[in-house]
């Protein structure tokens, strides 16, 4: 019944299962203000057991949250998959970026690689994302990736809000798609290069 | 890795399933769990279920699901030793209706002897509340014994500890 995790491969990022010599990183985003809208900031025994979950998500589920890392240094930059614990009414799309390597697109680069990989070798039909409404952050995220806010669906506890992202017909030749795209590469290639700056 | 099969004729102890968690969280809401430390709600103890199925990949223990000869879910058996635990334990329970029937000390030999065989010699003892005396008499009956000096992280618990000679 042991799952193998896949790898999956962008540009800029390589996706690998969560393992145990990443769990220091894992650890100091979990303690940190940063973890605020998942649950967190974590005790030791909490953000132990969490990554201890994250693991055992993918043999249980078969499927789970990859350990971003970044292609060229290996470094990792935080997390993104499928989440489906108890209580969830449907399956979630997550991600979580370190905050010192936030504002980079990461996110939106492994969460979009995840999301193909769910809807093209999984077969899902859709997912959403569970979001608390102070996220501002993730909510942008959210709709950078499509996603808009379902408010007839069932949340966890009431505390969130349900982002439902497109179905898979709609990641295909679409706007948002090639939106999606357009965004990623500009992280690497920027549409706009500042060629100097006006000295007064 | 995950949990290793372990058998005997009395029980076996086998890798979890999705389908083992309701009634986990089943037992975690009613009185035999009353001298647990409790999730908060259904998504904490699937972290907890999950935990113990990732806890083999990160660090080579973990739990198993405790069945009868014929297959049927009776608790959970576990070897960990999550941040807070001063040492490595060996923890149990079983679900409503399985008592009595010799599984907990059936399971407890296997997952005790699978401990004491592991090749990094960390020792082994069971965290157990004071008034928990069911628990309190399987650990003796698995060879384990009272250990005042023990380090504990919760005041309410006695600590046993398991000799690899009680293992044959």
């Amino acid at each position: 019944m042991t799952t193998t995790i896949p790898v999956l491969e962008t540009k800029r990022l390589i996706l690998r299962g969560p393992e145990p010599q990443d769990y220091p990183n894992f650890k100091a985003t979990f303690s940190s203000y940063r973890s605020r809208f998942m649950g967190g900031p974590l005790n030791p025994y909490e953000s132990w057991m969490l990554y201890a979950a994250e693991i055992g998500h993918w043999q249980i589920r078969g499927y789970g949250m990859w350990m971003i890392h970044d292609r060229e240094s290996g470094r990792t930059l935080g997390m993104a998959g499928g989440w489906f614990p108890a209580q969830w009414p449907e399956r979630e799309i997550a991600w979580i970026i370190w905050p010192e390597v936030a504002g980079r697109g990461y996110a939106l680069e492994a969460t979009h690689a995840a999301r193909r990989y769910f809807y093209e070798t999984l077969g899902w039909d859709g997912a959403v994302s569970y979001i608390d409404p102070k996220n501002l952050d993730s909510i942008r995220l959210a709709e950078r990736l499509g996603a808009k806010r379902d408010d007839g669906a069932a949340t966890v506890d009431g505390n969130d809000v349900c982002y439902r992202h497109p179905a898979p017909a709609d990641l295909v030749s679409s706007q948002i798609a090639d939106g999606i795209a357009l965004e990623i590469a500009s992280y690497t290639d920027p549409l706009f290069k500042p060629e100097g700056y006006a000295l007064d | 890795m995950s949990a290793p099969l372990l058998t005997s004729d009395n029980v076996t102890l086998r890798p979890h399933r999705q389908s083992d968690f309701d009634a986990y969280w089943t037992f975690f809401r009613s009185p035999r769990a009353q001298y647990m430390d409790l999730p908060a709600d259904a998504s904490s103890a699937w972290y907890g279920f999950a935990s113990e199925v990732g806890s083999w990949d990160l660090v080579g223990q973990g739990g198993w699901a405790i069945e009868t000869p014929d297959g049927v879910l009776a608790g959970q058996i576990a070897v960990t030793q999550p941040p807070h635990f001063p040492e490595r334990e060996l923890g149990w329970f079983l679900l409503d209706g399985f008592e009595g029937r010799g599984l907990a000390y059936a399971a407890g030999v296997l997952a005790r002897d699978w401990a004491l065989a592991q090749p990094n010699a960390a020792t082994l003892v069971s965290y157990i509340h004071r008034d928990n005396t069911r628990s309190i008499r399987l650990a003796e009956r698995l060879g384990a014994t009272l250990d005042p000096a023990a380090v504990i992280f919760d005041v309410g618990d006695v600590v046993y500890r398991y000799h690899e000679e009680a293992a044959a």
